[in-house]
């Protein structure tokens, strides 16, 4: 039983990664790292690593994003040598702390501009997406980092500020002020058709 | 009770997944009554779910992203690597 379950599945064999699964891999870090150097580096690094790991390939999620979960601890590495080198401004969000709503209840806006459109019902659209994605990549490389491995990774806060050489409450105002520039980008970018 | 800087707090970095069920509902509770807090969790929910849709586009993208001598490099890699294991 337990070795049917194994032949189920076999991995992709690495002769044909490059074919099917290296422009997710380069996008997915150029994303994340912006520069194609470091982001080829990495993928290049991953196809490596992934050989080598092979025979602990359990089948148990597509050869796809387990490449992609190799990828994703060479990012934090990348991530991680280039903010010990070039460590950030701490932007401790003092503004944001000394307004009166952050002072009186904790929030940085008391009622934070409603959208100007719903962005939820154009989440189907590619358009859209190419938009964000402009838009992502107007945030300054840590901003964009702190956002992206917090919520579209889901990495927890404390391996975010590890790998950003941070502190947990520059976390908070980094990704306030990416929440703020998205929505200001995405609102003066996209243009949603009327209905 | 729980306080709106607890709640902000609490919403902003996410953590209330990692929170024990009594302080979620606690934290749900605030938020139904408490219109500050309403419209400043309404916003980071919306970012949750527009993180979470770009995370599915992005894994069922399929154009062509990487250069092609960089594709070259990766294939020349990979045959030599995983040649030299057998
Ligand atoms: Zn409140």
């Amino acid at each position: 039983m337990k070795k049917q379950k194994q032949q189920e599945k076999p991995p992709t064999p690495p002769a044909e990664w490059v074919e099917l699964y290296s422009d997710y891999l380069y996008r997915y870090a150029l994303m994340r790292l912006k520069d194609p150097i470091n982001a080829e580096d990495a993928v290049q690094e991953t196809f490596l690593a992934g050989i080598k790991g092979l025979k602990q390939f359990d089948g148990r999620v597509d050869v796809k994003y387990w490449l992609r979960g190799i990828l994703r601890n060479k990012i934090v590495d990348y991530i991680r040598k280039n903010t010990r080198e070039h460590p950030v401004n701490n932007d401790d969000g003092r503004d944001i702390v000394e307004s009166y709503s952050f002072e009186k209840f904790g929030i940085a806006e008391r009622s934070p501009k409603p959208w100007q459109f719903a962005p939820e019902r154009e989440f189907e659209k590619g358009e859209f997406w190419e938009a964000f994605e402009k838009c992502l990549s107007k945030l300054s490389d840590t901003m964009r980092q702190a956002f992206v491995l917090k919520m579209v990774d889901g990495m927890d806060s404390e391996s975010v500020c590890k790998a950003l050489n941070i502190q947990p409450n520059n976390l908070w105002v980094l990704n306030h002020r990416a929440r703020a520039q998205l929505k200001a980008c995405l609102e003066s970018n996209w243009d949603r058709e009327e209905d | 009770m729980l306080t709106c800087k607890q709640v902000s707090k609490a919403l902003a970095e996410s953590d209330y997944k990692e929170l024990p069920l009594y302080k979620r509902l606690l934290l749900r509770f605030h938020i139904t009554i408490c219109f500050i807090c309403k419209g400043y969790n309404k916003n980071v929910m919306r970012f949750h779910d527009m993180a979470r849709a770009f995370r599915r586009y992005e894994d069922e993208k399929t154009a062509e992203a990487a250069p092609e001598n960089a594709k070259k490099k990766w294939i020349q890699s990979i045959e030599v690597n995983a040649s030299t294991k057998d």
